[in-house]
Order: C-alpha cells, then sequence, then structure tokens
C-alpha cells in the first residue's frame, strides 16, 4: 500500500521514501510524499487554485470536471453528481471570493444548512430517545451546556465544511472532543456526574454531530474515497473465486450453523453502510467480528486466534463486498473519537478491517500460495475454482435442503412406525375379535344348533277337492301297525310335511300373487306338474293331506298361515328354492284375513270340518276302544276332536280310559297291563277269600 | 494511585506459540481480571504493580507470512510488543529479527520490547541458544525470557515485566500513546500525555491523519510534537 505500482508483499525501501528525496518515508495517501512535503505540496496546489480561480473563474475544477470524464462508463454517474456538486462549490466560492457578497450569502447559505441539519432526521429523534434517560437524570445548566456545545460544534464545522479539505474538519471534529471532554472536567457544572456518565454525554455529543454532520462528512465531494470505493468493489468483485481454502481459514461452510453465522456477519458488515454515527459503524464492525469469532470456535473447536481470524475476516469481507467501504473506513478514521478507536475491542477489530481491505487490495497470486498464471486466469475468468463460496453456498443449500427432507422422511417414518404399530394393534385386535366373535358363534351354534325348518306348505285343501274324490277314503293310515308309535308317526310326518314342500316350491314359481286364490293356483300348478314322481309325490301328499284334513281342520289353518307367509317371500326370490321358511314372519295379521279368503270361494264346495264322515270314523275308533294310538294326535288338536267325539258318543269307562290314554302309547300300555294286574289281583283275592270260605 | 492503560502486541512466525501464550495467560487471568472476550486475539487485563494498576490491551497478530505487511497497523500506537519465536527452529529466530526491524522503523515512540523463546519443554531440540536470544535482546534494547506455553513456565514474567517496563515507560512520559490517569480522577490523562494520546490517536491508518495532526497543530497551534514522518 506504500507503493502504487506494485503491489507486492516485500516493498523496496526506495519505493517508500518521499517523492521530494527529503528522506523520510512516503505514502501513497500522500500521493508518494512524506506527511510534511504533502502538506507543503497541498497548500502549494491551493493557492495555485484560488489564484487560477481568480484568473479563470473556472479554472482547475473544469479541467479536472474534464479529466474525469474519462473515466469509465459506469462511473459516470457518480462522477456527474461529483462534478455537479464541485460547480456549486465553484460558484460559491465565486461569490464569495470574487464578488465580496461574502456575508450576507454566507448566512443565507448557512441558515439553509442548518435547515437541512437540524430538519434532517428521524435518527436525531432517535438519537434522543435514546439518550432521554441521561438527560433526565441531568441537571438543567448541563443540557444546556451540552446543547449550546453541540450547536457551536456544528455551526464550526459548517463553518469550514467548504472550504478545508477533510483532513481539517476531521481535526476539528477530534479536537471538539478533546475540548468536550476537558470542558466536563473543567466546568464547575459538570462536577458531580460520575465517570461513566460523563462518558455516555461525550457519547451522545459524538454521534448527535456526527448524524447531523452526516452527509457533509461523510464521503466528500473534496476527496477520492468514492473512486476508492468503487475500486475496492471491483477488486472485490474480481476476487469472488477466492474461497476459504485459498485464505486458508478454516470455516467449515457445509456446516450450517456456520453458515448462518457467516450470513450474520456478512449482514452486520453491510450494516455499516446504513448507520450514521462512526459509533455506529464502528460497533457494526465489532459485531462481524464477534460473529466471526463465534463461527471459527465452531469450526475450529476452541478459542480462535488472530491466525484465524484474519483470514475469515477478509473472506467475510470478500463475500460480502460492503457499499462504500473505503468511504466508511475513512469516515470513521476521521471522525471517531479517537481516544475511542484505537483502544479496546472496537479499535482491535477496525485495524483488523483495514487489514483485511489492505490485503484485499494488494492481494497477488504469492499471498494465495497459487502460480501467477493460474491467478491471472482466475482473475480475468477464463478459469473458475472448483469449490467457490457459490458452490458451496449451492452445496450448503442442498445440503439445507437434504437435511430438511432427511428430518422429514425421519418425522414419516416415525409415524410411519406408529402407524404400523396401530395398524398391526388394529389387526390383532380384530383378529382377537373375529376369534371371540367366532367363538362366541360357535358357541351358541353348538348351544342352539341350527335347525333348518321345514318349510310348512300350504295345504290347501280347498283345492284338493276334485282329487279327493279320487282318493282312497283318508283312513288308510289304519293299516300301520299301532306298534310302531308316536315316533314313527312324527318322522313319517316330517317326510310328508319335506314332500308338500318340495311340491309346493316347484310348483309356487308360476303362481303370481296374493290376489290369486291359493286354491287355484295350486291346482294349476298340479296340472302343470305332470311328471310321474311328481304326480305320485303329489298324490302320495295329497292323500296325506287328504287323511290329514279329514282328521282334523285345524292343520288347515297353521298350514295355511305357512303358505302365506310363503307366498309373501316369493316376488322377492323369484323361482326360489330355498327350503328354509321362518314359520314366525308376519304370521298372525295375516292368518285370519286369509283364511277367509280361501274358505270365502271354495268354502261351499268344502265339507263342513264336523263332517259326519270323520267323527263316523272316529267313533269307529272309539268303538275299537283304546287300541287305535296311530291317530296322530301330535299336529291336531285331538284334545278337542276327542271333546267332540265324547260330546257324540256315549261315555263308557273304555272311553275315559283313551281319554286318559291319548297323550302317550307307552302311558296306554303301562295302564293296561296295571288293569290286568290288577285285575288278576283282584280275582286271585277273590279266589283266595273263596278259597278261605272254603 | 496511578492507573496505565497500555496497548501489547504479540508478534512472531506462525507456529511459535503466540495463541498457545496468550491463551495461558488468559487462562489462569480468566477468573478474576479478564474482560469477558471471545477468541484470543484480543484481551485486556489489568495487573496492579506496587502502587500503580496497569491495564494491558493484549492484540494477537496473525503471524502468517502473507499478512506480514499488515503488521504495521497493529503495532501501530503500541507500548510494547512481545516478539516470540521458537527455540527449536532457528527460522523463527531470524524472522523475528526482521519483525524487530520493522518494528522499530514504524514505531517512534519507545516501547518495551520483550523476546521471548517459547517451546522450552522441547530443550532436547534446542537449536537457539539462550546466550545468543539474550545477546540479540540487549542489542535492541528489550529483555529476554523464555516459556513453555505447554508447561505454563515463565509467561507471567513476561506479562508482569512488561507491566512494569510499562510503568517505567510512563514516569519518563517519553511515551505519549500511553494513557495514564490519576486515581482520582482516572479519566483525565495526565498532563500532556492526554493530548499526546489523543494525536497519536490520529496518526491512523494508511497514515492520513499524520498529516492532519501536522495542520491541526499549525492551524491551532496547541499540539506540540516533533515532526516526523512514518
Amino acid at each position: 500500500m506504500y507503493s502504487t505500482k506494485n503491489p507486492s508483499l516485500r516493498i523496496n525501501e526506495a519505493d517508500l521514501k518521499c517523492k521530494n528525496g527529503c528522506g523520510y518515508y512516503g505514502n501513497a495517501e500522500w500521493g508518494g510524499y512524506c506527511s510534511q512535503c504533502h502538506h507543503e505540496h497541498l497548500q502549494r496546489e491551493r493557492l495555485k487554485k484560488t489564484g487560477s480561480l481568480r484568473g479563470f473563474h473556472h479554472g482547475e475544477r473544469g479541467q479536472i470536471g474534464d479529466k474525469r470524464t474519462k473515466s469509465p462508463v459506469g462511473f459516470s454517474k457518480f462522477e456527474e453528481k461529483k462534478r455537479q456538486q464541485a460547480e456549486k462549490k465553484t460558484k460559491q466560492l465565486l461569490k464569495l471570493s470574487v464578488f465580496r457578497k461574502s456575508s450576507s450569502l454566507k448566512d443565507s447559505n448557512r441558515a439553509e444548512q442548518w435547515q437541512e441539519l437540524y430538519n434532517a432526521t428521524p435518527e436525531l429523534e432517535k438519537l434522543k430517545q435514546d439518550y432521554q434517560d441521561l438527560f433526565s437524570s441531568l441537571s438543567q445548566p448541563v443540557c444546556h451546556d451540552v446543547r449550546k456545545f453541540i450547536y457551536s460544534f456544528n455551526a464550526n464545522v459548517l463553518k469550514y465544511a467548504d472550504l478545508s479539505p477533510v483532513e481539517e474538519l476531521s481535526e476539528i471534529v477530534q479536537n471538539f472532543y478533546q475540548v468536550f471532554a476537558k470542558r466536563m472536567e473543567a466546568n464547575s457544572i459538570y462536577i458531580d456526574l460520575n465517570q461513566e456518565k460523563k462518558e455516555m454525554l461525550l457519547d451522545y455529543v459524538e454521534k448527535y454531530v456526527m448524524t447531523c454532520l452526516y452527509g457533509i462528512l461523510f464521503c466528500p465531494p473534496s476527496t477520492t474515497d468514492e473512486e476508492k470505493d468503487l475500486s475496492i468493489q471491483n477488486r472485490i468483485r474480481q476476487l469472488n473465486w477466492v474461497n476459504s481454502q485459498h485464505l486458508d481459514c478454516r470455516i467449515n461452510e457445509t456446516k450450517s450453523e456456520v453458515c448462518d453465522l457467516v450470513y450474520t456477519a456478512i449482514t452486520d458488515i453491510l450494516g455499516m453502510d446504513s448507520a450514521k454515527a462512526p459509533q455506529d459503524k464502528l460497533n457494526c464492525v465489532v459485531r462481524c467480528c464477534r460473529n466471526i469469532f463465534l463461527l471459527l470456535q465452531q469450526s475450529v473447536g476452541g478459542p480462535a486466534s488472530a491466525d484465524e481470524f484474519l483470514p475469515a475476516l477478509i473472506f467475510i469481507v470478500l463475500k460480502a463486498n460492503p457499499p462504500r467501504l473505503k468511504s466508511n473506513i475513512n469516515y470513521i478514521t476521521r471522525f471517531c473519537n479517537a481516544s475511542r478507536l484505537m483502544s479496546g475491542e472496537g479499535g482491535y477489530y477496525f485495524t483488523n478491517l483495514c487489514c483485511a481491505v489492505s490485503f484485499i487490495e494488494n492481494l497477488t497470486a504469492e499471498s494465495l500460495n497459487m502460480s501467477a498464471d493460474e491467478f491471472e486466469q482466475y482473475m480475468s475468468g477464463e478459469m473458475v475454482p472448483p469449490s467457490t463460496w457459490e458452490s458451496a453456498l449451492m452445496m450448503c443449500e442442498g445440503m439445507h435442503l437434504m437435511y430438511e427432507q432427511l428430518a422429514m422422511l425421519e418425522d414419516l417414518h416415525n409415524r410411519y412406525t406408529c402407524f404400523g404399530e396401530g395398524a398391526s394393534a388394529l389387526k390383532e385386535e380384530m383378529q382377537k375379535f373375529k376369534n371371540d366373535i367366532t367363538q362366541e358363534v360357535s358357541a351358541v351354534l353348538a348351544r342352539t344348533p341350527l335347525t333348518i325348518q321345514p318349510r310348512k306348505t300350504p295345504t290347501d285343501i280347498d283345492s284338493e277337492n276334485p282329487t279327493c274324490e279320487a282318493l282312497p277314503p283318508p283312513i288308510v293310515p289304519q293299516i300301520v301297525a299301532p306298534q310302531l308309535g308316536l315316533d314313527l308317526d312324527s318322522v313319517k310326518k316330517t317326510d310328508l310335511a319335506e314332500d308338500m314342500q318340495l311340491d309346493i316350491t316347484t310348483a309356487s314359481v308360476p303362481r303370481d300373487g296374493l290376489s290369486l286364490s291359493p286354491s287355484f293356483g295350486f291346482s294349476r300348478s298340479l296340472d302343470e306338474l305332470m311328471t310321474p314322481d311328481d304326480m305320485f309325490a303329489t298324490q302320495e301328499s295329497l292323500s296325506f293331506v287328504q287323511g290329514l284334513t279329514s282328521v282334523s281342520y285345524d292343520i288347515d289353518l297353521s298350514d295355511l298361515s305357512a303358505d302365506n307367509s310363503y307366498v309373501e317371500d316369493v316376488p322377492a326370490a323369484d323361482g326360489c328354492k330355498s327350503s328354509v321358511v321362518f314359520p314366525l314372519e308376519a304370521k298372525e295379521d295375516l292368518t285370519p284375513s286369509l283364511l277367509d279368503t280361501t274358505e270365502s270361494p271354495t268354502g261351499d264346495q268344502l265339507p263342513s270340518p264336523i263332517k259326519p264322515v270323520c267323527t263316523g270314523e272316529y267313533q269307529g275308533f272309539a268303538a275299537q276302544g283304546w287300541q287305535i294310538p296311530s291317530i296322530p294326535c301330535e299336529t291336531g288338536d285331538t284334545q278337542s276332536l276327542n271333546c267332540d267325539t265324547c260330546g257324540k258318543t256315549d261315555s263308557a269307562p273304555s272311553q275315559v280310559s283313551v281319554e286318559r290314554t291319548v297323550d302317550s302309547a307307552a302311558s296306554v300300555d303301562r295302564s293296561a297291563s296295571q288293569k290286568q294286574e290288577t285285575l288278576a289281583k283282584v280275582l286271585s283275592g277273590l279266589m283266595t277269600t273263596f278259597d278261605s270260605l272254603f | 494511585m496511578r492507573t496505565i492503560e497500555g496497548k501489547i502486541v504479540v508478534l512472531g512466525a506462525q507456529g511459535v506459540g503466540k495463541t498457545s501464550m496468550v491463551l495461558r495467560y488468559i487462562g489462569k487471568m480468566f477468573s478474576h481480571h479478564i474482560s469477558p472476550t471471545i477468541g484470543a486475539s484480543f484481551f485486556t487485563c489489568k495487573l496492579t504493580v506496587q502502587d500503580t494498576r496497569v491495564k494491558l490491551q493484549v492484540w494477537d497478530t496473525a503471524g502468517q507470512e502473507r499478512f506480514r505487511s499488515m503488521a504495521p497497523m497493529y503495532y501501530r500506537n503500541a507500548n510494547a510488543a512481545l516478539i516470540v519465536f521458537d527455540i527449536t527452529q532457528y527460522d523463527t529466530f531470524q524472522a523475528m529479527k526482521d519483525w524487530v526491524k520493522e518494528l522499530q522503523r514504524n514505531v517512534l515512540e519507545s516501547m518495551v520490547l520483550s523476546v521471548v523463546g517459547n517451546k522450552t519443554d522441547l530443550e532436547s531440540q534446542r537449536k537457539v541458544t539462550r546466550e545468543e536470544a539474550m545477546q540479540y535482546a540487549d542489542s535492541i534494547g528489550g529483555s529476554y525470557f523464555e516459556s513453555s506455553a505447554l508447561h505454563d513456565e515463565g509467561i507471567e514474567d513476561v506479562f508482569l515485566s512488561t507491566a512494569i517496563g510499562l510503568i517505567r515507560l510512563s514516569q519518563d512520559s517519553l511515551c505519549s500513546s500511553l494513557r495514564i490517569y490519576d486515581s482520582s480522577d482516572p479519566s483525565s490523562p495526565v498532563s500532556n500525555a492526554g493530548v499526546g494520546q489523543l494525536c497519536d490517536g490520529d496518526t491512523s491508518r494508511e497514515g492520513q491523519t499524520q498529516y492532519s495532526l501536522q495542520t491541526s497543530s499549525l492551524a491551532h497551534g496547541e499540539v506540540e510534537r516533533s515532526p516526523v514522518c512514518c
């Protein structure tokens, strides 16, 4: 930085010397002069300037402006603005110096500037609020004095603002800080303030004045700050390929926490430009550096040293490319209270920042440990290093995404397992439930076995009339040996029922509705079923039915009811072959009405249920005594039948015995044998009495 | 009781153990004296020597060769320098001489120079003899210490003697960048030291305010300072 032409790390001694050859060291900032020579040179320049101004009105400034128009295109905007400012200033200068109307114009001008200053900013309001606590604790004269001091401070700086180079202004400002510090020590009104409050007051004055004067003092047009800003900005832009490996800084870019801290640090250093007071700018730097230390701690795993810190700071500055970097640094250097800047953490970090900027300015291939060729290629953009920050960023982004998605996957996985567990639990439960139910069902089934009840078939006795006459008389069952007993009868009867049911199933198909009398339907169906088997079956069943009918009319009722239920089923299942009938279905309500309907059309033709034929036969039975147990009394109401017969015939002891023995054949037998026994006993008793008599 | 506030800069090639030394010292001071800082590159500590309180601001520097040219920024306005080398590497001893040369060229104020030969725990591999180092330290007007950051030997001595050196310096009041306070009124810099300190604050980065100091002294006639160039 001491040499303009060759920015290498090692600098020849000769390059450092003053251009004037006075033996002292020169400085690039001073155009290669030593401080004293530069000062003299500047004064000479200034004299020349004022002289030329007097002479040619526009003079040097114009030339400078012309010269500057040759600068690059992107820069022209700034240049324009700058030139305008310069010209304006020149005009003012002309007015002041040439036309000698100085005082009045100056005053009005100053007034305007004052206006600008104090209207200025919401920042001032904020500042006032921030320090409200302090001022509320201060006494009235102190506040007044501070205000007065700030006013004179501003006035003084304004007075010199247009005329003096920025270095002088800096000196003035620094002196003011000094004066104010001394004033606080010396003046009696400040005597009861403690050190802390004095420091705060000093801070306040500095912040307030600097916020007011920011527009004038920051990057003043008289300096080359703006050009430097642009050049460093371009330089950093050119160096955007530099990554942390080149700088040997141990930033673990792929770690997301580190990445976040890098972003925070970059934000902090970018914030420097928006702060107004030099102290605030310095605080931005401090915050940035602290974040760098934090991220280094993350990467290195211990307190970071300067060896690691400086490369990291350079890296951050390179990646942040803060706007107006040079202007900001110069502004802080010039106008921050020097006692503060030169000591403490802020000073240290600021020094490091200056180092970083200086390093970036003078960066060579050597300082990045690469060959000059390689460096050139990178700089010209021909080559892009494999892992630039951007790619690292991209990778980081990818990593971020990956982590996010991994987390999501994990979550999903967890949920999936949860779900799976739930599902299996549910499955088990279902299985258990199923088993339980099956068990229960089987238990229930075992307890109450499903017996398929034979469908009760309608025995439309009425319709049988035509065939009935051709049939043999119903006393056919008489042939059955009485020994068979009731069991046989019941079996037979189920057979009969089944047959009948079969009949009806087949016969029921053509039947179409309740309106038709079941008897007609049945007769029609009977006509259609003329296969011999069927015929036989029908005949057989009918013969049975006939027999039954003749036995008891009550059977008809029950059968009819069954028929009704069946008829109801038909439309639901066409040609239904199901043999299972639920006899409970809708029995009660249908029975009477259907009975009526069945009776009404055919009733006339039917024999009255209490036909003498039957009774005659029963009488016949009755005449035969108790030896006729074969009457199927289970289904029929034999009781009533018997009653009828009892009522019709003369009662006899044998009748009574029959009456008693209708329930079961066994009991009949038993009672018979008992009677015989008792008879025998009686007889033997008689015989014995007779024997004893004789 | 007086308070002296001085800046110590730690110089030396990379890998000689600057940071370890500083860390070791911080570690010892940590519980009571150190101001809370993160990292080992900057810290302040307070020592009390007899009736004087010495506040040290220790600035660690990056030792890499590539940052060599930045060193002047660090040791600007420093009141003391610890120049560290590794006794097992003669290179670092030679490099240290360059550091000192540069330091003497760039710093005009008198400063407390301390030459520290680190890594005495590796006595068997010693390449730089004690005599040679001591002779050199004498030649530059500094004092020589040997230490081991690993075994924590001799480090306190370095800082203590630096503090004593600063006190001596303050008594000469030749060193204007040293901030000296009276205990009764610690904020007021004693005599012209304050003004000097201000000016030194101004002798800034990139050296441009050196100029302004000059103009200021002309304009206000307040600051007396020998006109020197850096």
